[in-house]
């Protein structure tokens, strides 16, 4: 059961999770409070329903938002006929309504449970023992893999184990979700998992602290030992990211790295100040994005010279059309700069920052309140990064695994991509180990 | 993964569809006076129920009448205003008034749809328009009445747009889209429920559980991209085919009892019923069709009731075969002349109320006094279904012809200050003894199987024979 499918399933329920909130992929966003002023007029609603909420207007035939709603609101309330009304998600659903004028899939309403699951996300952090779970063919839950830092990891949890009981519980008849609940509470709170491990069904009992512990951002490896060719992969970029591809790099470097492929394929995005820390790493200097506002104002966000805290390395970097946002600013940037050689398809062409606020009962408003240029100037909105030397995404055949990124026989990028890069080291690309590139 | 991606964004474009999603024409295709607020079934003229509209009182013209409501939560009101204010303030292209218009009828499809009550929804000012016309007789479109069907089996509530009849004369009928009929594709693209993602789900769930294999699931998924790619919801498709305009569509609709799927190419058009036809079917018995309860039908049928007395006719035949209903009041007026001050229906209404509502006082010429019989078939729906079971009831009247729809909700039109309109559901229609015949339908008394054909109409000549045969045994 080594199928790529479970591999990716954390993504996948995010996905889902994401549909909720109608939105498409995670973005370039900064967060801020509320300021005083906007509270002490929510405070003083309904008063403020009457004048200040919806524009003052002269003409009767025009339906402010918020009157019209609370007045259909009302009607339904005294007349309606069918299921009871619940004010909050009729509401919440009407917000998505108002939004849905607007044409623009970034700026969209998150529930309280969307907007934590956000938070989580772009903290990077979660509570818990910090193991990948997954459902065997004979409808187990076993650990799919302990997380490098983790209470599971030091535990002495491994890859393989089958969960048998939490807490002396039987788990047997609870789907996956709700035996995460169960492992899943406070921090510095205890759970016991009993589990059965190898081929001779041995009881391992094991009693875990749980705790804070960080998503794994970066994936790296030395890909060709002898010619120094490393191998970073970037998920997102959230908190961690600058300090986990820091870390990355660092060990790349204590083996001889030479050269760097850097792979942001599938990598939806993140926080704009994040983008601009990991593009710093790689450009020498000047901007590394322009964001442009509403007033017509334009501010680069320009290299930050305390994250070149090491080498810069020939580099490829790896995109495809699920590159969006954050990445296509990092990309760009490289492009823009000479930086890098651009290996892929083009990216997704997301070319806006949205700024997440946080509303009154723990809900929270994306806004798209900026748009950006690349360093140098580029408009790359729904065109995206175009790629120096282009190679297709190769989509399994029905019936194939998803052919794993960074599989050196059949991931026909990164094949390429590690030719590019012997290159511009000067090795030949004979040397290359792996398949052909179409 | 690639496929979950696409199936996100294809979400996000559906977004917008989705919200406009669903729309039942059935009983409530006309519409019902507004109701009154201090007496809600109060008699009001429809013209000026329809004018009374809601921003007749908007804060923008006098905003005292903008009362605060105690049983209305205040706290997602203010989250509301919160993101309103935001947009106003931040959003990265300034929001127009034009904006700000589209962004209320966002708020009023979404909120209302979230309801999953095809009788609750939003209209544009252009689809208001259709629904006004409808009340006097003209229709636009296809001409087909249609419905939505909605049926839990399981996790997933499989929701259908049905054709519940076709207007006689209309585009719909010629093309030959017959009642009961799914409509599955619209030129090819699908019709999409309220929730089209429902199965979506349902598939990770079973996958992420190891109850489907990788390669099912990838399957599945595929279908479902196909049929969300440039699938259109319910409500919209509705409006699609009720649309004043020139345009043909090809229709793809699963037909009772045929295997493969029917493709019907239907054209747009106007369609203009008389809601009321009669004629002599021999010296004693008469015969009314009543194809639309609707204003006009009120004095038509008096005249024609008026008109069989005059010529000593002692029997009639009222057939109510594919008659989609119309409004409450009409339908008061019409029962005036056959059971008139009794009742024509319970109304239920919401917190377990009910209320008796009264055929009107016979007109000036007296009532009918002559044996009736009624003739129903599938596409008598909604007031024609009160009307046939009020006359059952309250004048001894046989059905005669096979089970009715089954839909008794009542449905109400508000009118807001710009030409749009929200409908809702009100209430619903039980029979003047109390039965609630929703989805069930009201069993004809004698049943005739087969339609009419030219030339043919078993269920009329049965119903002739009922009367003629004075008693009949059920």
């Amino acid at each position: 059961m080594t199928k790529k499918i479970y591999y990716t399933l954390p993504v996948v329920l995010l996905l889902i999770a994401a549909f909720m909130v109608g939105f498409i992929a995670p973005d370039v966003s900064a967060s801020r409070g509320n300021p005083n002023d906007l509270q002490a007029r929510i405070n003083r609603l309904p008063d403020l329903l009457k004048t200040l909420v919806d524009r003052p207007s002269n003409d009767d035939t025009e339906l402010p938002v918020l009157t019209t709603y609370y007045k259909v609101l009302g009607e339904l309330k005294d007349s309606y006929y069918g299921k009871a009304i619940d004010d909050r998600q009729l509401t919440y659903s009407a917000i998505r309504g108002m939004l849905s004028a607007l044409d623009d899939p970034y700026t969209r309403f998150l529930d309280p449970d969307s907007y934590k699951q956000m938070r989580e996300e772009n903290e990077g952090n979660f509570v818990g023992i910090g193991a990948q779970l997954q459902v065997n063919k004979d409808q187990q839950v076993y650990i799919k893999e302990p997380i490098p830092n983790s209470p599971a990891l030091a535990a002495g949890v491994k890859a393989g184990d089958i969960i048998f009981k939490v807490d002396n519980k039987p788990i047997a008849g609870l789907d996956i979700d709700q035996v995460v609940d169960r492992i899943r509470g406070e921090e510095g709170t205890k759970v016991k998992l009993s589990l059965i491990r190898g081929p001779k069904k041995k009881l391992v009992e094991l009693t875990i602290v749980r705790r804070m512990v960080e998503f794994q951002m970066v994936e790296w490896k030395m890909l060709d030992a002898a010619n120094g060719i490393g191998y970073i992969r970037l998920r997102g970029f959230n908190e961690h990211s600058d300090s986990q591809f820091e870390s990355a790099i660092t060990q790349l470097e204590h083996k001889k790295l030479k050269g760097l492929v850097f792979d942001l394929r599938q990598n939806p995005g993140g926080l704009l100040n994040v983008a601009v820390d990991i593009g710093s790493r790689f450009v020498e200097s000047g901007p590394i994005v322009i964001i442009k506002y509403r007033s017509g104002q334009q501010e680069e966000l320009c290299v930050e010279k305390s994250k070149q805290n090491h080498k810069r390395y020939p580099l490829v970097v790896l995109v495809d059309k699920q590159s969006a946002s954050a990445s296509e600013i990092v990309t760009g940037a490289i492009q823009d700069n000479k930086a890098g050689t651009v290996v892929g398809t083009n990216s997704f062409g997301k070319a806006c920052v949205q700024t997440v606020s946080t509303l009154n009962d723990g809900s929270a408003i994306a806004i798209t309140t900026a748009k950006y240029l690349t360093s140098k100037g580029r408009d790359i909105n729904k065109v995206g990064v175009k790629p120096d030397v282009f190679v297709a995404s190769v989509e399994p055949k029905s019936g194939e695994d998803v052919i794993e990124f960074g599989d050196l026989k059949k991931d026909v990028q990164l094949i390429k991509g590690i030719n590019v890069l012997k290159e511009k080291l000067g090795i030949s690309a004979g040397k290359a180990s792996g398949g052909k590139v179409r | 993964m690639s496929i979950i991606r696409k199936v996100t964004k294809m979400r996000m474009k559906r977004f917008a569809i989705v919200c406009l999603v669903i729309v039942a024409m059935t009983a409530g295709f006309i519409a019902r006076s507004q109701v009154d607020r201090n007496d809600p079934f109060a008699k009001i003229q429809r013209e000026e129920a329809l004018s009374r509209s809601l921003s007749a009182s908007a804060p923008s013209t006098s905003p005292t009448d903008v009362t605060p409501r105690s049983d209305v939560d205040l706290r997602p009101l203010q989250v509301f205003y919160q993101v309103l204010f935001r947009l106003r303030e931040e959003y990265v292209e300034p929001i127009q008034k034009s904006r700000e218009r589209d962004m209320t009828y966002g708020a009023l499809n979404a909120m209302l749809d979230s309801l999953h009550d095809p009788l609750t929804r939003f209209f544009a000012v252009d689809q208001t328009k259709i629904v006004v016309e409808a009340q006097s007789g003209k229709f636009y479109g296809t001409g087909a009445v249609m419905s939505v069907r909605q049926d839990k089996q399981g996790e997933i509530t499989e929701e259908k747009l049905v054709v519940t009849s076709t207007l006689p004369g209309s585009p719909a009928e010629k093309a030959g889209l017959l009642s009961g009929d799914v409509i599955t594709r619209i030129d090819g693209k699908a019709v999409l429920p309220y929730d089209p993602f429902q199965r979506v789900e349902k598939y990770v769930k079973l996958i992420k559980n190891g109850k489907m294999t990788d390669q099912e699931f990838r399957k599945q998924l595929e279908i479902e991209n196909d049929r969300l790619k440039d699938g259109i919801g319910f409500h919209k498709v509705i409006d699609m085919l009720s649309s004043n305009g020139v345009k043909e569509y090809v229709l793809t609709v699963a037909r009772p009892k045929v295997a493969s799927p029917v493709k019907i190419k239907v054209a747009l058009g106007e369609t203009v019923v008389d809601p009321v036809t009669e004629r002599l079917i021999n010296h004693s018995v008469g015969y009314i069709d009543l194809n639309l309860i609707i204003k006009p039908a009120e004095s038509e049928f008096n005249n024609a009731i008026a008109g069989f007395k005059k010529q000593g006719v002692k029997k009639i035949v009222i057939d109510l075969r594919d008659s989609p209903g119309g409004s409450l009041e009409s339908a008061q007026a019409i029962a005036g002349n056959l059971i008139p001050k009794k009742p024509l229906s319970i109304l239920q209404l919401l917190k377990g109320k009910r209320r008796t509502l009264s055929a009107n006082a016979a007109p000036a010429g007296g009532q009918w006094t002559g044996q009736t019989v009624v003739l129903v078939n599938s596409g008598t729906t909604g007031l024609s279904e009160v009307l046939a079971a009020a006359v059952h009831d309250g004048a001894g009247a046989k059905l005669v012809g096979s089970k009715t729809f089954g839909s008794n909700f009542q449905q109400t039109f508000l009118k807001l200050a710009d030409g749009s309109a929200v409908s809702m559901t009100t209430g619903k229609y039980l029979t003047p003894r109390g039965v609630d015949f929703r989805n069930k339908g009201l069993a004809a008394d004698v049943t005739v199987s087969g339609s009419a054909k030219p030339g043919m109409d078993p269920t009329l000549d049965k119903g002739i024979e009922v009367l003629t045969a004075g008693k009949v045994k059920g």
